[in-house]
């Protein structure tokens, strides 16, 4: 190692410096202390993290770090998110920003770093396993993958690009339904290169003209599995309202919801319109019998998705759609309530968006496979020997 | 528990630091048992049914040292002592970090049945084996003169070091635990070591952290990208890796001085490193040291003692034959090197890691000898470009085995070696054109919003290679045991004063808001 040839002179090493510096680490430290105490008082451990096997493994403590919140904490994340937006043009790890105003989730671009090569496979594997359960109770199964924001609106991206990978996903989900018989509708074609946007600037999901679209395409394509049974339920859909600005859930998502205009993308303007089945209105105006179930993601509960569903299809849908579902949540929602179904149930139309596919898998998937995978295995073992 | 958590910075750091001086005015003894105490909390906290296990190890060498120091008058029992002592030390380490993927190597080549899942790896398990084996080998050396278990505990869980290092050497850390006058407040102590810690955690909350999900996205599909895009990938991760860890030994640094106690230094500018021996010296050099005595040394003794025998020439006059160059510099070089890639990690990667930089050594070590040995010296001083060729030629060469080093699998690592050769094609820079007629604003967010990455490297590089360190900033204050060059900016020098703190405070306060993301370090994992 090479000697210290830089040693301050004693002119240079003064000890009242030192000693004011040294006040003010003292002063910070004991603020950081009140501060951390202030903010311990407050945490509100979670009954399964308060237990002593939670204790033992590290998630009671790892819990207790992450409730750890400084004063006013959401406004120095806000004013950071606000100023990387402004100079940097940076929606943070999530989101990414396309052509001014436009934003995507970063999801749909590429698959998650860390993410399992085989996701995309297990889940076809679960989706057939559901199909196949569906199917020996005389129910049939409509898949519907919602194109990304990326695919549909990639003239907005202004140069960015989906990955290689992720653009071929739709088209080897098509092929894989397709060699196993399962009906599966393909909205590429009804959502791509139309004049009018499909997607919001600043939200994931399709706005009312590209929901209106999807619904329509996925009823005709429902009525042709259910063998052309159109129902008569009428619908009153009203008129739309004047424009309203409206909240991205992207926004949300880089921390700018409460960023002052200039300093986030702009709002959008929707106008709001309502489509509601019509009753009689007498005492014994029961609804008829629900034939179609679905389950969706957050696409099912937007812009009048699942209205316009049965709109087109002349019947209500039993929705059982999702915020957070992400690929298989409401599926897996649906089947906890499979002993009540009613008797009448003919179709499950399953929604989810193109991007789940590949997000890692959840804790409520893992379980499934599991379920499916082990009695294989056993089966697989109990030959071999 | 984290350097760069609120958890450490709000409660443990101002807990730990004021009992410890409480302490040491009542008593050295029930200070550094508080300081015991405080280290096994903070280990603790990650998962405390590690603890248990730290204590077993402890307990355990602690007595093998015991028998060792016994046994002196008797080599051969000390031998089998010390032998014993590291072989349990080494199986325990082999158990957590190597048991599963070896098993399942074999599994794959139909060795062994069936397939095992990895076990959670105790924190810190490389460190802390690493430096009580150090210590077992020092106690046969006849190197440990002090044997007090509090001292010794504290040697190896002090929780600067405990998770990270740098790996201590008994030596130059028992007397400074055994100096009364450590336990005693000084303001220098917290002025110096306070400006060391949050340079440190600005290295890790700001620059490596900022810079990870590029590296991380680019090392999940390394097929996909192009030339630019693999470039850019190596060298997020090239700084990311740098950052996070020059960071850490900043933090591990500073927080040893604030409680009065100085560690070696670990991280010396590395990438301004003109050779791939500079490198080595200035890149870890804790684990250089370490492996360079305990591993390099006693296979090049053994080589020249072997040689000596059958009557051949050792030391610097060997190395200038061929056979010779092999026998002493290769040999032990690759040897040295590949198990300190093994050190890294389970997986056939990290012996390329290892076994590359062990090449690229030897390659340096001939060069050296052959070639610019040979010119009078009057003629080996290298010019400006020279210099500057020679650190870009190391860094491409420190970027090849960090290809290694990071991806999952060496297929991965290959494909990203074939993009930043360009052999799948070359990316445009399409963004651009859509600057054109748009607001300044929209034109500046689409241009760098696109490109951040590229702005961040350019930065990052910028800092890495033409900005002074932490400890040439600090010159004469630094605490390091080694000390680092001078540094050639008198603006960047650092003094206890107004301005200086002003400028800390802003950067702590730029930290705070970042610290919520608690990103681990990448040497945890080690």
């Amino acid at each position: 190692m090479n000697p210290r040839d830089n040693t301050p002179s004693p002119a240079d090493a003064p000890t009242q410096g030192h000693r004011a510096t040294a006040i003010v680490w003292m002063v910070l430290l004991v603020a950081g202390l009140v501060v951390g105490l202030w903010s311990l008082k407050r945490v509100d451990l979670q009954p399964e993290k308060a237990t002593h096997a939670a204790w033992m493994n590290g998630s009671a403590e790892t819990a207790i770090n992450q409730s750890l919140r400084l004063p006013g904490q959401s406004w120095i994340e806000m004013a950071s998110a606000a100023a990387r937006y402004r100079l940097l043009g940076d929606l943070g790890e999530q989101v990414v920003l396309g052509c001014p105003q436009w934003m995507f989730y970063h999801d749909g671009l590429r698959a998650q770093p860390g993410t399992a090569s085989d996701v995309v496979a297990q889940r076809l594997r679960l989706l057939e396993h559901w199909h196949d359960r569906l199917q020996s109770r005389n129910i049939r199964t409509l898949i519907v993958a919602v194109p990304d924001k990326a695919r549909v609106e990639s003239e907005h991206l202004c140069g960015r690009k989906m990955s290689a990978a992720l653009q071929a996903r739709y088209g080897e989900l098509d092929k894989a339904l397709a060699a196993r018989s399962i009906a599966f509708v393909d909205l590429r074609p009804v959502l791509e290169k139309q004049t009018d946007d499909m997607y919001f600037r600043t939200d994931v999901h399709m706005n009312a003209a590209g929901a209106q679209r999807a619904a329509q395409a996925v009823a005709s394509k429902a009525l042709a599995v259910l063998g052309g049974q159109h129902g008569d339920q009428r619908f009153e859909v009203s008129t739309p309202t004047a424009a309203q600005a409206r909240m991205g859930d992207l926004i949300v998502l880089s921390g700018l919801k409460n960023a002052p205009a200039g300093w986030r993308p702009e709002l959008e303007s929707e106008p709001q319109q309502t489509i509601t089945p019509v009753r009689s209105g007498g005492l014994l105006d029961d609804a008829p019998p629900v034939r179609v179930l679905l389950a969706g993601s957050s696409n099912g509960l937007r812009s009048n998705f699942a209205e316009w569903l049965g709109h087109d299809l002349g019947q209500e849908v039993w929705n059982l759609s999702m915020d957070g579902g992400q690929f298989s949540g409401a599926m897996v929602k649906a089947f906890t309530q499979a002993e009540r179904w009613p008797e009448s149930l003919q179709l499950v139309i399953w929604e989810f968006s193109e991007n789940t596919l590949s997000l890692p898998l959840t804790d409520d998937e893992k379980q499934a496979l599991k379920q499916i995978t082990t009695p294989l295995l056993a089966d697989a073992r109990s030959a071999t020997e | 528990m984290l350097f760069n958590s609120y958890l450490f910075l709000l409660l443990f750091l101002p807990i730990a630091l004021m009992g410890y001086y409480t302490a040491g005015r009542i008593n050295q003894r029930f200070a550094a048992f508080w300081l015991c105490v405080s280290s096994f909390v903070f280990y603790g906290w990650w998962n405390p049914q590690f603890v248990a296990l730290l204590s077993c190890s402890i307990v355990f060498n602690y007595l093998i040292g015991l028998l060792i120091l016994r046994f002196a008058a008797s080599p051969r029992k000390q031998l089998l002592v010390t032998s014993i002592g590291v072989i349990v030390d080494l199986a325990v380490l082999f158990h957590y970090k190597y048991f599963a993927a070896l098993f399942n190597f074999l599994s794959d080549w139909g060795l062994a049945h069936g397939a095992m899942d990895t076990l959670i790896l105790p924190l810190g398990i490389s460190f802390f084996t690493f430096t009580q084996i150090g210590f077992l080998l020092d106690c046969r050396s006849g190197l440990v003169k002090e044997k007090g278990f509090l001292s010794y505990v504290l040697f190896v869980t002090f929780f600067p070091h405990l998770i990270a290092g740098p790996i201590l050497h008994h030596k130059e850390m028992i007397p400074q635990f055994a100096d009364p006058a450590n336990y005693r407040f000084k303001a220098e102590n917290l002025s110096i070591g306070g400006v060391l810690f949050v340079i440190g955690l600005a290295k890790k909350v700001l620059l490596a952290d900022g810079i990870a999900p590029y590296a991380d996205a680019g090392f999940a599909a390394p097929g996909e990208l192009q030339f630019w895009g693999s470039w850019a990938t190596s060298l997020s991760y090239a700084l990311q890796i740098y950052f996070d860890f020059s960071g850490y030994s900043d933090m591990a640094l500073g927080l040893a001085k604030m409680f009065g106690i100085a560690f070696p230094l670990n991280f010396n500018s590395p990438y301004k490193a003109a050779s791939i021996i500079d490198f080595w010296a200035r890149w870890h050099i804790t684990l250089t040291r370490y492996l360079t005595a305990y591993l390099y040394y006693p296979v090049a003794m053994a080589i020249s003692r072997a040689r000596e025998k059958r009557g051949m020439s050792v030391g610097s006059g060997a190395a200038k034959s061929p056979g010779g160059f092999a026998a002493t510099i290769i040999v032990p070089t690759l040897f040295t090197m590949g198990l300190a890639g093994v050190w890294h990690g389970a997986g056939m990667q990290y012996l390329v890691f290892g076994i590359w930089h062990g090449l690229c050594l030897s390659i340096n070590h001939g060069w050296r000898i052959f070639v610019v040995g040979k010119k009078p010296a009057s003629q080996r001083h290298a010019s400006v470009m020279v210099q500057i060729a020679c650190v870009l030629i190391t860094f491409a060469a420190v970027l090849i085995g960090q290809a290694f080093f990071r991806a999952d699998g060496m297929s991965k690592a290959w494909l990203l070696i074939e993009g930043m050769f360009g052999m799948r094609g070359f990316e445009t820079l399409e963004s651009l054109s859509y600057a054109i007629g748009l607001s300044f604003g929209d034109a500046w967010r689409l241009v760098i919003g696109h490109h951040l990455q590229g702005a961040y490297i350019t930065l990052l590089l910028a800092i890495a290679w033409f900005t002074p360190n932490a400890h040439q900033m600090l010159g004469g204050f630094s605490p390091a045991l080694f000390k680092t060059l001078k540094n050639p900016s008198t603006l960047l020098s650092w003094r206890p004063s107004i301005g200086w703190m002003l400028a800390t405070l802003l950067l702590l306060a730029l930290c705070v808001a970042n610290v919520h993301k608690e990103t681990r370090f990448l040497y945890f994992q080690f």
